[in-house]
């Protein structure tokens, strides 16, 4: 492997190395230097890497249409509203399309196939919406991304499995902050080319609704690059479960629909505080260009600037809140600390007339704590066959709460202005704390397993560990 | 009597201001204009005056095919009566002049119809002097050349072939509407002038729409602006102009007139930012240009939100940008032809007994596209004698507040001193069980 060089010097390699003299296969060649030996970190990191790729170019591909808002409502002459079909086409079918989606995976298709297969639905949906533009139907476009959206969500859930049989009890909640920062790029860089690279198109000698289709042909270059990390995936894992005989110390347990009805009630609680924390910080930068324009008589550039701040500080301090928290543990602490500290910046906007740079970077900060502490914690609850599942439950939860709140939060701006929107967002915030404290009350009975401290959360899997090995 | 509750508080921070600054004279005004407020906080509407029809001229456009508008209704009160004239005759003007009670306003129409500007002077008389009197007069519609896009017309260099200045005097005006519904001490009272000459290229309109309510409430179009006893209401609208300019943004120039002289009658802007925006979301700001008048509350307002929508469905995502630029000194000469002045301060137009000063404000946001992406711009702002309405926090918003963030605080602050209370308890109880006998003596 020849990334190894760009991982990151983490982990401890005492008790890595403890753990080899325990293996029976013997490694031979590359399998047996640090960046191929599946019981080394390095090896850990180098699969992180590609793992963080694997859903790169759904989330490049996804805000394709909002990079080339102009040209796509110039090149297919349609309004607004017609342009705003390709995202709902994406969104509305996922409510509940990526539960089916984890559930799949745990019980049909395995991780691995599961990913390959949903990969393979994001490249064509890429490739659809694509042709669609080049032949200026706007059907073919809204079909594309449809079947884009049935991959690339349920392709965000296999991630978070993925990371979750990789990196459980080790470093989890940094992969989760690097696999959000990784999302947050993804957009970030789609942003800044797709423009540039239309024009560039263009000089080739297309132009219309042909140089819009070519250009997203050349998107979709990236979903074929996360197909191929897809594969990669399958392979790494296979071959570490090969070497690790973790495959065979599985129980066999295959999920059943009806353990949905039993699943812990952590999980609930975890989709409540998804739902509420997310619904008061997507919709307000939804609506949130304007609000600086007029509140802070903000150019649109300053507004857009301040507008996005949340992206590109938790593109960056994601990692390395996942890295403190993995440092000291205490989930729930930190998601209650997250949550607590994106109140107060909302309070600040809403009550005050403060520099909204200094709540927006602050809240940027608390959204990465919150977002690479939560999502962790469902691994802590639920066991691994029902895993997928449990995150595509969430995701479909979160999903229905971002599309029906953005849009009551459209409505609520339309109507009463932004002060009671922000006390709407405020309401939501409050009911994130109370699920919070009622998780941190249910975990406290339940003998504080989310809750522990990093060096629990260390011993707990070393017995894990055991446990499986004597099998 | 009625007042309403907002008037109150609001007379209740002021006064506290002026009490902790030990200041008499200003409790004492405040108290003059709280007095004057009660008795004024509706009036009744009559109307009663329009350019009557035996007059030919009233019914048929001048030799440029211009019409003359004129509507008048008066506004009685409890110890006055307002009178509100509004014509297009010269210039788009609203006159409005206090009396005492049971005057009438009466009109030499001859005269104030007549081409020789000598003859309009004082055409327009009370039965009772007033004694006071503002008038709102629009001079002039700027288009400018927007090529940096920076939606400000400081930052336009004044070189004429970036700018064309559209005479409001020049323009043609269209026969006006009136249209009134008479409720229960509500009065709708709307006049509407509008333009379509070959100045604005066929189809194009510029209107005026005065609104009048009498009474305390708030206009039912965005931005929502309130009505008290004393205030009126345009609504500006301009649709479907053909700009000159491939990026063209328009400006208006409003002039003030108040009966009292410029050196007792200091008038300026005063911007009043606000958290709250529930009237008209997303915009923060409220301007009122006042003049300060005395203690007889002889001051006008102009008063406005810095909002005009680009469609003509008004919403946040139509909201456009009205900035205003300094006021400037100026006087209306009678070559700019405001002739409803004319008509009634006569001469005193000119001898400097007027407060005189006008206003630019431009409309576009930086990267709107322009006027032409949209060909539309409306506009409302209201004009009053007295105080400017404030908007206040309403109940609802109070409400929404300390039941929305007030309930979960308690929730919160409740279950951790149950958790907390809960904790100790257990403590001690754990103690209690180590230890075999309750009562063990403290050494």
């Amino acid at each position: 492997m020849s990334e190894g060089e760009r991982s990151p010097l983490l982990g401890n390699s005492q008790e890595e190395d403890r753990l080899q003299d325990d293996v029976e296969v013997e490694l031979r060649g590359c399998g047996a230097t640090a960046a191929c030996d599946p019981m080394r970190p390095y090896h850990r990191y180098c699969v992180l890497f590609v793992m963080c790729f694997l859903s790169f170019g759904s989330y490049f591909c996804y805000d394709n249409p909002a990079a080339l808002q102009d040209r796509i409502e110039n090149d297919l002459k349609i309004n607004t509203s017609e342009f705003m079909q390709l995202y709902s086409f994406y969104s509305w079918p996922n409510v509940v399309l990526c539960f089916f989606g984890g559930f799949l995976i745990d019980r049909v298709f395995g991780i691995r196939l599961g990913a390959i297969i949903f990969s393979t639905f994001v490249v064509v949906g890429q490739l659809l919406f694509a042709a669609g533009a080049y032949t200026g139907s706007l059907w073919l476009m809204c079909a594309g991304r449809f079947i884009f959206g049935i991959g690339g969500e349920s392709l965000c859930v296999g991630q978070n499995t993925y990371a979750v049989s990789w990196f459980k009890g080790r470093e989890l909640n940094m992969v989760f902050g690097l696999q959000l920062s990784f999302s947050r790029v993804g957009s970030t860089v789609n942003m800044n080319i797709m423009e540039k690279v239309y024009q560039w198109v263009e000089t080739w000698g297309f132009n219309g609704h042909q140089c819009l289709g070519v250009t997203l042909f050349i998107a979709a270059a990236f979903c074929f690059f996360s197909l191929v990390c897809a594969l990669l995936m399958a392979f790494f894992d296979k071959r570490a479960n090969a070497i690790l005989k973790t495959d065979e110390a599985k129980t066999g347990e295959v999920i059943k629909f009806s353990d949905i009805k039993n699943f812990n009630s952590g999980l609930w609680f975890i989709c409540i505080i998804c739902v509420a924390y997310y619904v008061a910080v997507f919709p307000f930068i939804g609506l949130g260009l304007v609000f600086f324009e007029m509140k802070w008589g903000y150019t649109p550039s300053k507004a857009n600037a301040v507008n996005s701040l949340v992206y590109i500080i938790s593109a960056v301090a994601s990692p390395i809140s996942g890295f403190c928290i993995d440092k000291t543990g205490k989930n729930i602490f930190w998601v209650i600390s997250g949550t607590a500290v994106t109140l107060g910046c909302h309070a600040l906007l809403a009550f005050t007339f403060l520099n909204p740079f200094i709540a927006m970077i602050i809240m940027g900060l608390a959204y990465s704590v919150l977002a690479s502490s939560l999502w962790p914690m469902v691994a802590m609850v639920i066991p691994e066959q029902c895993l997928a599942t449990a995150y595509g439950l969430m995701q479909s939860v979160q999903n229905l709460g971002l599309a029906t709140i953005s849009l009551a939060a459209g409505k609520i701006v339309d109507l009463k202005g932004y002060l009671i929107l922000e006390v709407f967002f405020l309401c939501w915030l409050c009911v994130a704390l109370i699920a919070e404290a009622s998780l941190y009350i249910l975990d406290a009975a339940r003998g504080c397993i989310l809750n522990r401290s990093a060096k629990e959360r260390h011993l707990q899997a070393e017995a894990d560990e055991e446990s499986k090995k004597d099998h | 009597m009625r007042m309403t509750d907002v008037w109150k508080r609001d007379f209740s921070i002021q006064l506290l201001e002026c009490a902790l600054h030990n200041n008499f004279p200003c409790c004492q005004m405040l108290f003059q204009k709280y007095l004057h407020e009660l008795n004024s906080s509706w009036n009744k509407l009559h109307t009663t005056l329009f350019c009557p029809t035996e007059i030919p001229e009233c019914q048929q456009p001048d030799d440029n095919g211009s019409y003359t508008n004129v509507a008048y209704t008066r506004a009685d009160g409890a110890t006055n009566t307002l009178h509100y004239v509004y014509s297009s005759r010269g210039l788009p003007t609203l006159l409005v002049a206090r009396t005492g009670l049971k005057s009438n306003m009466t009109v030499d129409w001859k005269s104030f119809l007549s081409s020789n500007y000598s003859d309009v002077k004082n055409s327009v008389t009370f039965t009772q002097k007033p004694d006071y009197a503002y008038a709102v007069v629009f001079t002039k519609l700027y288009e400018y050349d927007d090529i940096e896009d920076t939606a400000d017309m400081e930052k336009v260099p004044a070189n004429s072939s970036l700018w064309i200045t559209h005479e409001l005097s020049d323009v043609i005006w269209e026969n006006s509407s009136v249209d009134f519904t008479q409720r229960l001490h509500t009065f709708n009272f709307s006049v509407v002038t509008s333009s379509s000459s070959l100045m604005f290229n066929g189809n194009g309109s510029l209107s005026f729409t005065l609104t009048i309510q009498g009474k305390d409430t708030r206009n039912s179009i965005l931005p929502h602006l309130a009505f008290n006893a004393n205030t009126s209401q345009f609504d500006v609208r301009m649709i479907g102009l053909e700009p000159a300019f491939n990026s063209s943004r328009f400006g208006l120039e409003i002039h003030l007139v108040t009966s009292l002289p410029e050196d007792t009658n200091r008038m300026d802007i005063r911007t009043h930012k606000s958290i709250d925006d529930e009237h008209s979301p997303g915009t923060f700001e409220m301007l009122d240009w006042t003049s300060e008048g005395d203690l007889q509350m002889k001051g006008a307002f102009v008063q406005w939100k810095p909002v005009c929508y680009s469609q003509f469905d008004y919403n946040t995502r139509s909201a456009s940008k009205v900035k205003h630029y300094d006021l400037q000194n100026t006087t209306l000469a009678l070559n700019a032809h405001p002739l409803l002045l004319y008509a009634y301060f006569g001469d005193s137009l000119s001898d400097g007994s007027l407060g005189v000063k006008a206003l630019n404000v431009s409309y576009g946001i930086i990267g709107d596209k322009f006027y032409a992406h949209t060909g539309y711009t409306g506009w409302m702002f209201s004009v009053g004698s007295g105080l400017p309405p404030s908007d206040m926090v309403s109940l609802l918003v109070i409400l929404v507040i300390s039941i929305g963030l007030g309930i979960p605080v308690l929730l919160i602050a409740f279950g951790g001193i149950t958790m907390c209370v809960k904790r100790r308890r257990d403590q001690r109880d754990s103690l209690y069980s180590d230890i075999s006998s309750p009562y063990t003596p403290i050494q």
